[in-house]
C-alpha cells in the first residue's frame, strides 16, 4: 500500500469511527451557516443568543474530535495497536492532519455563504476566512498536541485549565505590544507556534518517544494556541507606522483633576475617578485626518513611582475630526467645517476601599501614566441612499436600514446596522456604532447639508457561527448634533439646523455614508501629572 | 535462522528497571513460553520487541532487523496480541477486518470468518461493547488472520473459556508447526503453556534466569519426593546443589530439583536425610517449575517451613538449536 493510500485508509477510518460526533459538527455548522445566510434582513427584536452558545458547541465539538483522533491511534500508548500494524508512521501523522484539514475546511466553507449574503468583498472574504483559519487551527492544534502526550481524553479536559494559568504570562508577553514586545508580533507566533506544535506532533508520531519534560513542554505552546484566539490582531492590510516624531508636540496645559465628585459606588466599590486634559499638538495630521487615541493600558502612580492599576479607562478618544468631503459648493449647516485639532481628555478609574484610604491613595498619586496609539484616518465617500424608512445600503459586510425617520426639532434616524466584526483595517466593529462610518444629509438642490452623528446605539454581537469572527447587528439613532464633532461649536449651530430643515427638506435630501480608512498609526505614552505633561511615542 | 535476537537489552520506566541485560535468540518455528511473575518483565520485553517501547540500551533485532527500524513490510509479517490493546473502539469487527486486511498482503480472509465463527464474534458489533474476553478474541483474529511469521502474545488466553482456549491452542500448534510460524506467548496459563511451546524463557525483576528447550527443562527439573521416618523432618540450613525449592510436611520432603541425574539426585537425598525410607523422582510439570523458580526467587512469599535460596538456573544463555 503506497503511502498516500495509507493515510487515506487511516483517515478514513478515522471518520469511520468517529461518524456521529462528525454529523453533529457539520450539522451544528450547516445550521450556523442557514442562520448566516437568513441573518439579513434584520430581525431587530431577535437575539443571537443561539449563534454564541452554537459557536461554543461548535467549537468543542471540533476539540472534542482533534483529541478523539490522536487518542484514537494514540502516539505515545504502549499498548497503541496502529503502531504494532504494517503502517508507515508518518502517514499516520499525515491522516491525523489531514483530519485536521478536513475539520478546518468543513468549517470554512460553512462561513462563506453567510459572507457572500452579507456582501463582503472579495478582499475581506478571504481576510476574515485566513483569521479565522489561524485562530481555528491554533485550537485545534493545541488540542492535538496535548492529546499526544497524555492517554485519556480526560486529560485532555486540562488544556483550559493550564491556558488559563499561563495566559497571564502568555497574553503580556504576546498581546501587550510595548510591554514586553515592542512590536505587535501575535499573528507570527501564532504561526509559528503552530508549525513548532506539528513539528512536535510529528516527532511525537515518529518518534513515540515521550518523556515527562516533553509532557510538561506541551503545555507551553498549547497555552500559546488557546490565546491566540484573544491575542491575534490578524492578518491583513497594516497601516504603517507614523514617525513618531512627527507627534511628540504638546500644548503644556495638561493637568491632574481629582473633583469632589468623584466617588462613583458600583457594585458597593467605591471607585476613585481621575481625570487628564490637554491639547495636542499633532504634527503627523493634516487637516483632512481623523486622530483618535486608543489607549491600551493605564495606571496610576504613586510618589514613589509604583504603579497601580487602574480599573477602567477610556479606550478610546477621537482628537481632531476633519471635514467631510463634499462638493465645494455644498454649504454645511451649523458648523465650522475647518478641520481642527480636538482637545485631549483622559478618565482614569482606580478602587479603593474607602473614603479614608482614599485620601490617602489621591494624595499618594503623583501621576497618571497610560499607553496607547494615535490612528489616523480619511475620509472616503461610499455611496448614498434616498434618506427614506426601508431604504438600505450594504458595502463589504456593512449593511445598513434606515428603520424610521423623524424629524422632531433636528433629523432623527433610526437605523438598523450590522457588520461583519472586524473591518479590513482590523478594527472591530463592534458596539453597534460602526465606529469607521460616519454619516450626512446632503440636499443637493438646495446645495446645503448636515452632519450626522450616532446618538445612542445598541448592538448585540452575532457569535463566530454566523461569520468566522462573528457578526455585530442592532439599532442605532443618527442623529444631527454637530457640537460632537466640529469645534470650535458655533452657537447657532443647533438653531440652525433646526431652521432649515424642515420635512421638505429632508424629502429632498439623501443619506450619505462615509468610510474612515485608516491611514497610520503611530504608539504613544502619556505620562500626566499635576500641573505637568509629557509624551511620546 | 534467529527470528527474534536479543542482546543485552535493558529498559528502564524512570528509575525502576524493568529489563536488565536480556540475551535471547529465537529460531524460526520455535514456540517460545516467557514465563515470570507479575511485574518481571515479559510485557515489556514484548513491547519492545513489537516496537511499542525503545531500549533503553542493548540491542533487538526482529527479522534480522533492529526493532527500531522495522519497516510496514516487516511489520506485516508480524502478529501481536496482548491484554488492553488498544483496537479501534467504534469500530465494528467487520469494520476492523476490512480496515486490516488491506494492509497484509497475506490477510487470509476464509481464516478470519473461520476464526470469528470459532470464536462465537457477531461482526456486527462494536469494538468497545464486546466483553473483556472478547476483545482478546478479535484481537486474535486480527493478529492471526494475516498468517504471520511472527507471533508475538501477551496474555492472549484472558478472558476465554477451556474450550477456547484449548481451541486457540491447537489452532495455533496446528498453523505455526504447518506454516512454520515463530511464536512467542507471556502468559500466567501454565497447563496451555505446557502443550503449545517447545522452548521456555523465565523472567525475574527483569532478568532472563532460563531460557532453554521445554525437553530439557523437563529432563532437568523433577520432584524429589522424599519419605523420612522423622514425624518432624528439617530442612537443610544450607541449601543443597542443585535444590531450587524444598517444602516439607510431618515426615514428607519434596524438592524440586535441577538435575538431570537420578544416580545423584537419589545419593543428595540420602546424603541429608540418611534414614529416608523412600526416595521417589517425578516429572515436574512446567506449573510446578514456574512456581518453585518465582518462589526460590521470592524468600519472603514463601510459606514453607524454610526458604531455600536454591536454584543455580541456566543463568548462561544458551542458542535455540
Amino acid at each position: 500500500m503506497s503511502w498516500s493510500r495509507q493515510v487515506w485508509h487511516v483517515f478514513m477510518k478515522d471518520v469511520r469511527e468517529q461518524k456521529w460526533v462528525l454529523a453533529l459538527y457539520v450539522a451544528l455548522l450547516c445550521f450556523g451557516t442557514m442562520q448566516g445566510v437568513r441573518f439579513w434582513p434584520i430581525d431587530g427584536d431577535s437575539e443571537p443568543f443561539l449563534p454564541l452558545l452554537g459557536s461554543a458547541v461548535m467549537r468543542a465539538v471540533a476539540a472534542y474530535l482533534a483529541a478523539s483522533l490522536i487518542l484514537g491511534d494514540s502516539p505515545n500508548s504502549p499498548r497503541a495497536y496502529w503502531a504494532t500494524l504494517p503502517f508507515a508512521r508518518s502517514a499516520v501523522f499525515g491522516a491525523k492532519v489531514l483530519g485536521f484539514v478536513g475539520l478546518l475546511l468543513t468549517a470554512v466553507a460553512a462561513f462563506i455563504p453567510p459572507l457572500v449574503q452579507l456582501e463582503v468583498s472579495a478582499t475581506q472574504l478571504w481576510l476574515q476566512l485566513l483569521n479565522f483559519s489561524v485562530a481555528f487551527s491554533a485550537l485545534l492544534v493545541a488540542t492535538a498536541v496535548f492529546a499526544s502526550v497524555v492517554s485519556r481524553l480526560r486529560y485532555v479536559l486540562l488544556v483550559p485549565l493550564a491556558a488559563i494559568a499561563l495566559m497571564i504570562g502568555g497574553l503580556v508577553v504576546v498581546a501587550k505590544r510595548g510591554f514586553v514586545l515592542q512590536y505587535d508580533l501575535s499573528s507570527a507566533v501564532v504561526l509559528v507556534v503552530i508549525a513548532g506544535a506539528l513539528g512536535a506532533l510529528a516527532f511525537v508520531y515518529l518518534t513515540r518517544r515521550v518523556n515527562v519534560t516533553q509532557r510538561s513542554l506541551t503545555l507551553v505552546p498549547c497555552a500559546l494556541l488557546l490565546i491566540a484566539p484573544f491575542a491575534v490582531s490578524g492578518f491583513g492590510p497594516v497601516a504603517p507606522v507614523i514617525e513618531p516624531a512627527r507627534i511628540t508636540g504638546i500644548a503644556p496645559s495638561i493637568s491632574l483633576v481629582v473633583g469632589d465628585a468623584a466617588y462613583r459606588m458600583g457594585s458597593q466599590i467605591p471607585a476613585l475617578q481621575l481625570q487628564t486634559s490637554g491639547r495636542f499638538q499633532l504634527d503627523g495630521a493634516t487637516p483632512a485626518t481623523r486622530v483618535e487615541l486608543r489607549t491600551r493600558y493605564a495606571t496610576t502612580v504613586d510618589a514613589l513611582g509604583n504603579d497601580r492599576d487602574a480599573v477602567g479607562f477610556d479606550i478610546s478618544r477621537r482628537l481632531v475630526e476633519p471635514a467631510l468631503p463634499i462638493d465645494p459648493d455644498v454649504r454645511w449647516i451649523g458648523a465650522d467645517i475647518a478641520g481642527s485639532t480636538g482637545t485631549f481628555r483622559q478618565s482614569v478609574s482606580a478602587v479603593s476601599l474607602s473614603r479614608e484610604e482614599d485620601s490617602i491613595h489621591t494624595a499618594a498619586i503623583s501621576r497618571i501614566r497610560t499607553e496607547g496609539r494615535f490612528e489616523f484616518r480619511t475620509p472616503r465617500l461610499l455611496g448614498s441612499v434616498a434618506a427614506s424608512r426601508d431604504t438600505a445600503f450594504a458595502h463589504d459586510g456593512v449593511h445598513l436600514r434606515i428603520k424610521r425617520g423623524t424629524l422632531a426639532g433636528a433629523p432623527v434616524f433610526e437605523v438598523q446596522t450590522m457588520a461583519v466584526l472586524n473591518a479590513p483595517d482590523g478594527v472591530e466593529r463592534v458596539s453597534g456604532a460602526l465606529d469607521h462610518l460616519s454619516f450626512a444629509l446632503v440636499h443637493d438642490e438646495h446645495r446645503e447639508a448636515v452632519k450626522l452623528s450616532f446618538q445612542r446605539s445598541s448592538s448585540s454581537v452575532g457569535g463566530s457561527l454566523l461569520a468566522p469572527l462573528g457578526i455585530s447587528r442592532g439599532s442605532s439613532m443618527l442623529v444631527a448634533e454637530p457640537s460632537l464633532f466640529y469645534a470650535p461649536v458655533r452657537p447657532d449651530s443647533i438653531s440652525a439646523v433646526r431652521a432649515l430643515v424642515t420635512p421638505e427638506w429632508l424629502r429632498g435630501a439623501r443619506l450619505v455614508i462615509y468610510e474612515w480608512v485608516l491611514t497610520g498609526t503611530s504608539p504613544v505614552n502619556i505620562s500626566s501629572a499635576i500641573g505637568r505633561t509629557s509624551a511620546g511615542d | 535462522m534467529a527470528v527474534i535476537d536479543v542482546h543485552d537489552l535493558t529498559h528502564r520506566y524512570g528509575r525502576h528497571q524493568a529489563l536488565r541485560n536480556v540475551s535471547l535468540s529465537i529460531n524460526a518455528g520455535s514456540v517460545y513460553a516467557l514465563l515470570g511473575p507479575n511485574g518481571s518483565g515479559k510485557t515489556t520485553l514484548l513491547q519492545v520487541l513489537v516496537g511499542l517501547l525503545p531500549a533503553t540500551s542493548g540491542q533487538a533485532r526482529v527479522f534480522n532487523t533492529p526493532v527500531q527500524s522495522l519497516t510496514a513490510a516487516h511489520r506485516a509479517r508480524m502478529g501481536y496480541v496482548a491484554e488492553g490493546q488498544q483496537l479501534p473502539p467504534r469500530l465494528t469487527l467487520s469494520q476492523l477486518e476490512r480496515y486490516l486486511a488491506p494492509l497484509y498482503p497475506t490477510w487470509d480472509t476464509a481464516l478470519a470468518t473461520s476464526l470469528r465463527e470459532r470464536f462465537q464474534l457477531d461482526p456486527s458489533r462494536q469494538i468497545r461493547t464486546l466483553s473483556r474476553g472478547e476483545h482478546m478474541k478479535a484481537a486474535m483474529l486480527c493478529a492471526l488472520a494475516p498468517r504471520p511469521e511472527l507471533l508475538l502474545m501477551d496474555e492472549p488466553f484472558t478472558g476465554m473459556d477451556a474450550v477456547v482456549k484449548d481451541d486457540l491452542v491447537r489452532g495455533v500448534l496446528e498453523l505455526s508447526g504447518r506454516e512454520g510460524w515463530t511464536v512467542m506467548i507471556a502468559s500466567h496459563d501454565l497447563a496451555e503453556l505446557d502443550l503449545l511451546s517447545d522452548w521456555v524463557g523465565f523472567l525475574d525483576k527483569g532478568k532472563l534466569q532460563l531460557h532453554e528447550t521445554m525437553d530439557s527443562v523437563r529432563a532437568r527439573y523433577r520432584w524429589v519426593e522424599i519419605m523420612t521416618s522423622d514425624l518432624e523432618a528439617r530442612l537443610p540450613n544450607v541449601r543443597p546443589p542443585g535444590w531450587v525449592w524444598a517444602e516439607q510436611a510431618g515426615p514428607r520432603v519434596r524438592v524440586l530439583v535441577n538435575e538431570p541425574d537420578d544416580a545423584v539426585l537419589q545419593r543428595s537425598a540420602r546424603t541429608w536425610y540418611p534414614s529416608a525410607a523412600r526416595v521417589e523422582v517425578h516429572e515436574a510439570s512446567l506449573r510446578d517449575v514456574f512456581v518453585a523458580l518465582t518462589r526460590s526467587g521470592q524468600a519472603a512469599l514463601s510459606t514453607g517451613a524454610q526458604a531455600n535460596q536454591a536454584g543455580s538456573h541456566a543463568g548462561s544463555q544458551q542458542e535455540v538449536a
